[in-house]
């Protein structure tokens, strides 16, 4: 049976989406086996667990976009077992096929004069898909699609990085490094761990200048999106970093562009408490008399430690 | 009801100091929305019909140029008396990128454009017909085109200066790629049965985020073509293209005021013959300058 896209839902965690286009891929890593003295084969075995992405392009509509939220909370939170970082997890449907652990692992925007704010996401999951194929049908929300001709920047970068009077385009680039830990004799992940991540802002800017230390120059630009007719930001994208690389372009028949690119290790601005723990306080030699039940004299902690 | 005559809508262009009223024959006015309707995989409908790029119009119109006079002494030393072609003039050989332009009030409408296409049509004992069209952008917070429209005082010029100063074939004179072709054995030379001109300049407007009009505009390149109807073929297309010359002078009927159309290093590009029952053959070459 054939179906229609207007009748193929997609929901991540509960949340309707403007999804301008879904593509869900699911692939195994699978090897060919040689026996001695071979070169063709017809066995296969797999390599590695199942690696799967959802991939989609939503339209931003200025409720402060539900996936956006996965790049801050997204393994910074302290699971249970004081080791495990996994944070949200994403549920998704899609068509009624079913995940339960995926992990956003990009998000990427592109700012266009004029144009509607589009988001690009990848997820990644490794658990196997529940469910079925199922059409839905629904009306679609009035919605109204936020556009970078209601934008603002702000840029409190380092003087060195030159005069910016004109931002004519920019990119926003989220991505995280997922990786799944498996157990021996498992084939779905027992828990995830976070590697790198990083935001990564490139900025087409008029007043082209080639100056670049090599250690770069603080660059910190920030985002905000209203709607029309409003002077109320309602979204906002952030990258206070460093400023990595700037490129001077001409092309024949075209204006001559200045892109900077920032990019920080550190997206988050915020520092996050995970609880306090008392530590026995050290006392002087000598101070005995000032010894109380929750100090430890520092003597007497060096010689614990002996 | 209301309604608006055609004479009540005068037509007038204003580039630097000068100012012209133009006898046009129409003028059409067009202004664009660019929205594109919102889908989405999952749901019926649209969710908003969402702007996609800024708003433009743009101004067409046919005229026939009035050589009366001009009030700019950089247009009259180059024998010039068409505000049009001498936009033009000075566009296609300026080696500046920031462009600027040319005010037009339409029946109060008002607006700013860049004269995208200038086309000059020629055949023998006819006036001149020029087609124009401008694009306006808007710029910063100004809009592209603002203004109500309104009848406007009745635009009369003396009968006797219309006759005697439009732009006509009688006087002009050619020197068009070699045109009329002679038949080099025989040294016959044909008849030269007309001359369509036309430039088309492009531009980029530069867009800047968080506002919807352009911040300036880049001039970038002209192209410039002239096709020529004769009835003598000419052979000879060349491989590497064969140079041409093509200078173009529209005199006044009254053999005073001139416009000038010249074209830098042209070079032919295509010759078409052809020819059908109860008709004399027709050629046609066309030649091209690049800006």
């Amino acid at each position: 049976m054939i179906f229609a896209a207007k009748n193929i839902k997609l929901s991540l965690n509960e949340v309707d989406i403007l999804a301008t286009q879904c593509s869900l891929d699911l692939a195994t890593s699978i090897d060919p086996r040689y026996d001695a003295g071979e070169r063709h084969s017809r066995n296969y075995f797999a390599s590695n667990g199942m690696g799967s992405t959802l991939s989609f392009s939503h339209y931003l509509t200025g409720d402060l976009d539900k996936i956006k939220t996965f790049i801050g909370g997204q393994g910074e939170l302290r699971g249970s077992d004081d080791r495990s970082n996994e944070g949200s997890i994403i549920t998704g449907s899609f068509g009624g096929l079913t995940f339960t652990s995926g992990y956003l692992t990009s998000y990427t925007l592109q700012f266009s004069p004029n144009s509607p704010v589009v988001a690009n996401s990848t997820v990644v999951f490794f658990d196997d898909l529940d469910g079925g194929f199922t059409q839905t049908e629904e009306e679609i929300p009035k919605e109204q699609i936020l556009n970078c001709k209601n934008i603002t920047f702000e840029n409190t970068s380092a003087v060195k990085i030159g005069e910016i009077n004109d931002f004519l385009e920019a990119t926003y680039s989220y991505t995280s490094e997922i990786n799944p830990v498996y157990s021996a004799g498992r084939t779905v992940p027992d828990r995830i761990y976070f590697g790198k991540k990083s935001v990564a802002m490139g900025i087409q800017v008029d007043n082209p200048t080639g100056h670049m230390p090599y250690n770069g120059i603080e660059g910190n630009f920030k985002i905000n999106l209203s709607k029309h007719g409003s002077s109320t930001n309602v979204e906002n994208f952030t990258c206070f970093g460093t400023l990595q690389s700037r490129a001077m372009r001409a092309n024949v028949g075209s204006k001559v562009s200045h892109q900077l690119a920032i990019i920080t290790h550190n997206h988050t601005q915020t520092t996050n408490v995970l609880g306090i723990k008392s530590t026995a306080r050290p006392v002087f030699p000598g101070a005995e008399e000032d010894y109380h039940t929750d100090t430890v004299p520092l003597n007497r902690l060096q010689s614990q430690q002996e | 009801m209301a309604s608006i005559r055609y004479d009540q809508i005068p037509l007038t262009i204003q580039y630097g100091s000068r100012t012209e009223k133009i006898l046009a024959y129409d003028c059409s006015l067009s202004e664009t929305a660019d929205l594109q309707p919102v889908y989405s995989i999952g749901k019926k409908g649209v969710a908003e019909q969402t702007p996609q790029g800024a708003r433009t119009a743009s101004v067409s119109f046919s005229y026939t140029p009035v050589l009366t006079g001009i009030t700019n002494e950089k247009f009259k030393s180059k024998g010039d008396y068409n505000i049009i072609n001498g936009v033009a003039d000075e566009l296609k050989t300026t080696k500046a990128s920031q462009s600027f332009g040319v005010s037009l009030m339409f029946g109060g409408i008002s607006g700013e454009g860049l004269l995208t296409s200038y086309s000059v049509s020629l055949e023998p004992y006819a006036p001149v017909q020029c087609s124009v069209n401008f694009e306006l952008f808007g710029s910063g917070e100004n809009i592209p085109a603002s203004g109500e429209l309104k009848a406007q005082s009745l635009f009369r010029s003396p009968a006797s200066d219309l006759a005697s100063k439009v732009g006509h074939s009688a006087y002009s004179s050619f020197m068009t790629a070699q045109s009329p072709a002679t038949i080099t054995s025989s040294d016959e030379t044909g008849i030269l049965k007309s001359v369509n001109y036309s430039i088309n300049f492009n531009y980029e407007p530069v867009y800047k985020l968080g506002q919807e009009f352009p911040s300036t505009f880049l001039y970038h390149s002209a192209t410039e073509e002239a096709r020529l109807m004769e009835n003598v073929y000419e052979t000879g297309i060349a491989f590497t293209g064969k140079s041409e010359k093509f200078h173009l002078d529209v005199k006044s009927i009254d053999n005073n005021n001139t416009i000038s159309v010249n074209m830098e290093n042209p070079v032919l590009m295509s010759t078409q013959l052809r020819v059908s029952s109860n008709g004399v053959a027709e050629t046609e070459k066309t030649i091209r300058s690049f800006y």
